[in-house]
């Protein structure tokens, strides 16, 4: 298999997206963010510490999934209105090269921009005094990851979308319904109408559970989640990306250009 | 057939990786379940869309944060001692398990709202105080100082004071336990007339770099102090 047209795309979307000025804005807000949560966690009095903490990681993960909508809903779009994809498509390249690689490239970049927040982010938690917790990256590894599903669910949706607006639309609803899939398993479990009782299984069974990867919110819990849950969650992750991912191939491969 | 599948090779292959979703999500949840309370447990009489809304949107330890500073603006920060007014701090019970129930391992939260509650004299619900102690335990059952502050409620409900000072001051030993709360032991240490180790207590806020918004307020404590013990 040449995969030498897979790393072109790769590299040239990672190129393109670091000379987006959406991006780079973005990263830079996100470091604004960061930065501010400095003046904002002086309200919380001695937990100060704890909410520049929870700001920076919200804020870094916020960001990202702002990032991943915008760009990811336009990665194949805006080539395919500009035509400017015939001009790709017309080099000794698979399609499903072309979608992987954009995938690829985008993430890639998505998850330099989230490091170089992390990096400012621990360079104020560590101003402030805070001692070092490998959950840190635990939870960033996590976010990240959720980003991922995210963006390989973008590119999806906007592939079976005729509007951008739409997809992010549907993406921005399938990240909400993400974190609430715990709430409709314990509704299905309680409703006594046993259409919607299947409704709610099946929901929460193929929607993305987003809580999941919310690490940050449970690492101090009295009881922590078991190795075997983290390479569990690893194989849940790729899956995901897998499925979304293959699904875009089969859907741009049924496109006529 | 065969040939249906080789056309859409990717799309059988989806359905495979779909497969590899159901099971790893089954696993998932059978392995761990997540350590909190069911949306209907939320306190939401008053703010339920905001603190919903931190939580569908994946933001749930910043939406415990946001119920923390409101319930410190409710209570009054640092001046909490001045106020006179029992009514104003009707909601502290409610404001404390709003915070905690968004996030249930906010153990700082416990223990300022069960002290409001339990040791400011104008206030005085012991009860209440050891509603909110109970849910952090039931929470965080090894986090030793929620045990402690429990046990001097008891005594202080049996009028033991010097029992129940006993206790607080192991609590308090806690590097993370709340200023506010340090400075509620100095007061009640104060109100026994045992002033060196209210001056203890206010000297080690001082020294405290993290709350350098308090040291005012602990300057002007040992001050009053340093007077009163010379008192004859």
């Amino acid at each position: 298999m040449d995969l030498e047209g897979l790393f072109a795309v790769i590299h040239y979307t990672l190129k393109e997206h670091i000379r987006n000025r959406v991006y780079l804005i973005l990263v830079l807000f996100g470091g604004i963010l960061i930065g501010s949560a400095l003046i904002v966690s002086s309200l919380a009095l001695d937990q100060q510490v704890r909410m520049i903490l929870d700001i920076g990681l919200a804020g870094i993960e916020f960001i990202a999934l702002m990032t991943v909508i915008f760009i990811t809903v336009n990665l194949v779009l805006v080539e395919m209105e500009t035509r400017s994809i015939y001009l790709i498509l017309s080099h000794p390249i698979e399609r499903w090269q072309y979608i992987l690689g954009r995938y690829l490239g985008t993430i890639i970049a998505l998850l330099l921009g989230m490091l170089a927040m992390a990096i400012f982010h621990l360079g104020t938690l560590f101003l402030e005094g805070w001692a070092w917790n490998i959950s840190y990256l635990v939870s960033l590894g996590a976010s990240m990851a959720k980003i991922a599903v995210i963006g390989s669910l973008a590119l999806f949706l906007s592939l079976c979308t005729t509007s951008s607006a739409s997809a992010m639309s549907f993406t921005a609803f399938l990240w909400i319904l993400g974190h609430f899939t715990g709430e409709l398993r314990f509704m299905a479990e309680k409703s006594a109408n046993p259409i919607t009782k299947f409704l709610l299984w099946v929901v929460q069974e193929v929607a993305p559970n987003f809580s999941y990867f919310n690490y940050r919110d449970f690492w101090q819990a009295v009881q922590t989640p078991p190795p075997g849950w983290f390479a569990w969650m690893t194989v849940y992750t790729l899956c995901y990306i897998g499925t979304a991912l293959l699904l875009s191939s089969w859907l741009f491969s049924k496109r006529e250009f | 057939m065969a040939e249906l599948c080789r056309k859409n090779k990717a799309l059988v292959a989806s359905l495979i990786l779909f497969a590899g979703v159901l099971f790893s999500h089954r696993e998932i949840n059978r392995l761990y379940t997540l350590p909190f309370p069911p949306f209907r447990e939320l306190l939401v009489k008053y703010t339920g869309m905001q603190d919903i809304s931190f939580i569908v949107f994946g933001f749930r330890d910043l939406g415990a944060d946001v119920a923390w500073v409101q319930l410190l603006q409710y209570v009054g920060g640092p001046s909490v001692f001045d106020e006179v007014s029992k009514k104003k701090f009707e909601l502290v019970e409610y404001l404390t398990l709003r915070t905690t129930r968004i996030d249930p391992y906010f153990r700082q939260a416990y223990i300022f709202g069960a002290s409001i509650l339990g040791w400011i004299k104008v206030i005085n619900r012991p009860d209440e105080a050891l509603d909110v102690l109970d849910e952090g335990l039931k929470y965080n059952p090894k986090f030793w100082p929620l045990h402690m502050y429990v046990a001097g409620l008891g005594f202080k409900k049996k009028n033991e004071m010097g029992k129940m000072l006993e206790m607080l001051a192991n609590a308090i030993l806690d590097p993370d336990c709340p200023v506010t709360v340090k400075g509620i032991v100095a007061r009640s240490y104060e109100e026994q007339k045992r002033y060196p180790e209210a001056i203890a207590i206010w000297k080690s806020i001082l020294a405290d770099e993290r709350v350098s918004y308090y040291h005012a307020k602990a300057r002007s404590e040992i001050f009053k102090l340093l007077r009163h013990s010379r008192m004859p």
